[in-house]
């Protein structure tokens, strides 16, 4: 049972990986406009770096 | 448009030759995307209703109009409203402007839910190139000061609260994981473990995540008044130190679990509640539309050009002035000011005598319209704070509660069952929260925007349908409300010759005064094929009309009268017109319909009595009040659902009880009045009104049911038959309760179907 103790702080950092991701997804902006990006991918590029994210 | 558009039709007829099958891959004439679908039978093709609506739409004329925009500060990030973004192919269009423009535009970016397109400017770039080009595509397009801050301030604030729920989450879900051996019977120094973790991811959860409670307690507790969230801090703080204290005791009393749990689904409710909000209704009292700059000083004597737009106040010193107040005041005549006269920002120059000259007297941001806004503005907020009646007795009942939870707990002491009475007091309080109280009302309201849109009709401050249920006044503003808001040429006896139309299209077309621009549209619309006549030595004489040469002969267009002057002076009258603003169509079935509720209609008009009574003929029951000045009108609002539009009505839009904007009036009267209606014209008052009882009737209901939920829940919680852990559950489940309610009541059930089909 003692390799609870190594396994509950690896799953507790683990879960801190994701938070740290999450973290980084929302100050990017990704979740700031959820409905834009998906009309954007409807239209086909005529020439390609106009539709880039900032 | 109208000289675009036969190219258009040619296009789409070239087109249907190409692909006889009925279904194949035609090309928008609005938006000129490629779609497939069926062939339309008439001449035109869209790929959507919206693109239909934005091709036929009248679009403003974009000559001068934007030029100011240049004179703004540099700036290299803008933001623009665009009015009648609708469908994906606005997106590709929007998003393509660098390509069309690449010396203006580095960047640009479509928020497509709330219409707003972020611009990367190029340095030296023309930004009314860039507002011309977005007219083209179709859009009119509205230019936020400030925006770029604001914006970034709103998404950051979304950002900020998405980042406190998603730390809420996984640390209420990693608890929750950690309870799991606790409850299942460890112990020994395992349980201790997982004691102080649960311990340990406890703290962020209440002192980051849930900080905004416990913030918005004391803040309130500061100002001596007692904010909705107090309950739950209350309990939150109570159940913290307590499993806090019995983790240091060993007694192993733990409610961190349910407190992150907790604090997660609160922030839940919350985040959604604010996603909705945002995405169904436009604030744009947010965004403060640019003033045009004026870069004079008061006491400069300036003289003025035709077309230009004021942005001072003055004093006419020398000569005369024609001006077009409309913008002003509502009124669509000119109006000629002498020696003397004031003249305000905001108004436009048509025509002045050589010799003018014009003394400034208050420049921005003291001029009379910027106080306008500002009183505008002053009455948004005072109305915007009263509090809706939910609110106070949710205020209350948590006074009630919070008091009644602490008996309970001195009570459960005395008889010396402390952590049992401990138990109730967390039920009790979690189980009573009046979030399902106080979720209620933002909710209906919230709905009903949603619906209401759907209809045209953006309802900007919800408190405006709360006033529109117990009302019994209705005022409206004449021009470009009741009325289309500009001259249309009501009569004629013209029997011209293509050739005589060609010569007075060509005066006209010179001229931007009311009455030319009416009869340009005349001709334009009657007779599309006849082109302007070439027009020598043109002169535009203030307060009297037009006057050119064509072929050697001279023609004038004064006093409505369109002749030629013989080389002996003689006069020749070729024709005669007659102009008028025209009254809109519905309003004669909308004022009766109106009177058949029980309400009084009255017209409000700075206009005089007799103009507004040719206007007005014909519509029965109507009460006329003339010559008002925009304070008058302001004073007689003041129990009245005020619809309105133009910066005149501004100030009365804010004072009135309830106030409705129609579409065409200036940004003013969108920013001061509660409920905005995108398309023009006044058939759908009704439907507000429907919309409004029906609001009532569900505020009632959600009352009800939240007040039998949290009774329920108090008194299982008060006789002990409710823990915490249950109460946690059920606590959301009221607030699920009504939020199902609201949805299903405002989408399936049929509302006042007679109204909506008159609408």
């Amino acid at each position: 049972m003692s390799i609870v103790w190594l396994l509950v702080p690896l799953a507790l950092l683990l879960g801190l990986g994701f938070v740290a991701l999450f973290i980084w997804n929302a100050k990017s902006g990704q979740y700031d406009d959820l409905e834009t990006p998906a009309l954007r991918i409807l239209s086909e590029p005529e020439t390609k770096g106009s539709n880039q994210h900032e | 448009m109208a000289s675009i558009n036969p190219a258009n039709t040619s296009q789409s007829l070239v087109l249907r030759g190409d692909k006889p099958s009925p279904a194949g891959e035609l090309i928008c004439d609005h938006c000129g995307k490629k779609y497939s679908g069926q062939i339309n039978e008439s001449l035109k093709n869209y790929c959507c209703n919206g693109c239909q609506a934005l091709d036929q739409a009248q679009l403003p004329s974009a000559t001068t109009q934007f030029e100011f925009w240049d004179e703004r500060a540099p700036q290299n990030e803008v933001a623009i409203y665009v009015e009648g973004v609708h469908c994906a192919a606005c997106v590709t269009v929007l998003e393509q402007i660098p390509e069309k423009l690449p010396e203006d535009v580095v960047s640009s970016i479509l928020d497509f839910s709330h219409a707003i397109l972020k611009i990367r400017l190029a340095p030296n770039a023309k930004l009314s190139r860039v507002a011309h080009y977005i007219v083209q595509l179709g859009y009119r397009p509205h230019l936020l000061s400030e925006a770029s801050e604001r914006f970034a301030y709103r998404s950051a604030e979304n950002r900020k609260l998405l980042i406190e729920l998603g730390i809420a989450g996984a640390l209420s879900g990693n608890i929750m994981l950690m309870s799991i051996p606790l409850y299942s019977g460890a112990s020994g120094s395992f349980e201790k473990m997982f004691e102080w973790i649960c311990f340990a991811l406890a703290t962020p959860s209440l002192f980051y995540s849930g900080r905004s409670f416990l913030k918005n307690t004391w803040h309130a507790f500061k100002n001596k008044s007692f904010s909705i969230d107090a309950p739950i801090a209350l309990a939150l703080l109570v159940a913290y130190f307590y499993s806090l204290y019995s983790l240091i005791q060993n007694t192993h009393e733990l409610y961190f679990d349910s407190l992150s749990g907790l604090i997660f689904l609160l922030l839940s409710s919350r985040y959604l509640l604010l996603r909705i909000r945002q995405s169904s209704t436009l604030n744009l009292s947010s965004f403060f539309i640019d003033p045009k700059p004026f870069l004079g000083r008061v006491g400069d004597s300036v003289a003025l050009q035709n077309g230009q737009s004021l942005a001072f106040d003055g004093v006419v010193r020398k000569g005369f002035v024609f001006v077009d107040t409309s913008k002003f005041t509502g009124e669509s005549e000119p109006v000629q000011l002498n020696v003397g006269d004031s003249i305000f920002a905001g108004t436009e120059i048509i025509e002045s005598s050589p010799d003018h000259i014009v003394e400034v007297l208050q420049v921005h941001p003291h001029t009379r319209i910027m106080k306008l806004f500002q009183k505008a503005e002053e009455f948004m907020h005072k109305k915007s704070n009263t509090s809706i009646f939910s609110d106070k007795l949710a205020k209350w009942l948590l006074v009630f509660i919070s008091c009644l939870g602490f008996v309970l707990l001195a009570g459960m002491y005395l008889r010396g069952e402390f952590t049992e009475g401990l138990n109730r007091f967390l039920a009790l309080l979690i189980v009573t929260c009046p979030c399902a109280l106080a979720l209620a009302t933002p909710l209906v309201f919230v709905m009903a925007s949603r619906k209401m849109l759907e209809q045209g009709i953006m309802v900007k401050d919800p408190q405006g349908l709360d006033a529109a249920m117990n009302i019994n006044k209705v005022c409206f503003d004449k021009t470009g409300t009741l009325t289309y808001g500009k001259l249309e040429l009501t009569r004629t006896d013209a029997n011209l010759s293509e050739n005589q139309w060609g010569i007075l299209l060509g005066l006209c077309l010179k001229s931007r005064h009311p009455v030319s621009r009416a009869v340009v549209r005349y001709i334009q619309t009657q007779y599309p094929s006849i082109e302007g006549a070439l027009i020598q030595d043109f002169q535009e004489i203030a307060g009297k009309g037009l006057r050119g040469f064509h072929n050697e002969k001279e023609f004038r267009f004064e006093q409505n009268r369109f002749y030629y002057v013989h080389s002996n002076q003689s006069e020749f009258t070729l024709c005669r017109f007659e102009f008028a603003d025209k009254i809109r169509q519905g309003v004669r079935p909308l004022i009766s319909e109106l009177q058949s509720q029980g309400l009084k209609t009255f017209v409000l008009t700075g206009d005089t009595l007799e103009n507004a009574q040719k206007v007005l003929a014909g519509v029965p029951g109507l009460k006329i009040l003339a010559k008002l000045s925009p304070e008058e009108k302001a004073n007689h609002v003041l129990d009245a659902l005020m619809v309105g539009d133009g910066i005149n009505d501004s100030l009365s839009l804010s004072k009135a009880k309830v106030s409705i904007a129609v579409q065409g009036g200036m940004e003013a009267a969108v920013q001061s009045s509660q409920i905005f209606l995108t398309q023009g014209g006044v058939e759908k008052i009704p439907l507000i009104l429907s919309f409004a009882k029906k609001v009532k009737r569900a505020l009632t209901l959600n009352f009800m049911i939240s007040t039998a939920y949290n009774l329920l829940g108090a008194t299982l919680a008060i006789t002990g038959i409710l823990n915490p852990l249950i109460a946690a559950i059920m606590m959301p489940l009221s607030a699920l309760s009504v939020f199902s309610f609201t949805y299903f009541y405002f989408n399936y059930q049929k509302s006042a179907p007679a109204l909506e089909e008159k609408a």
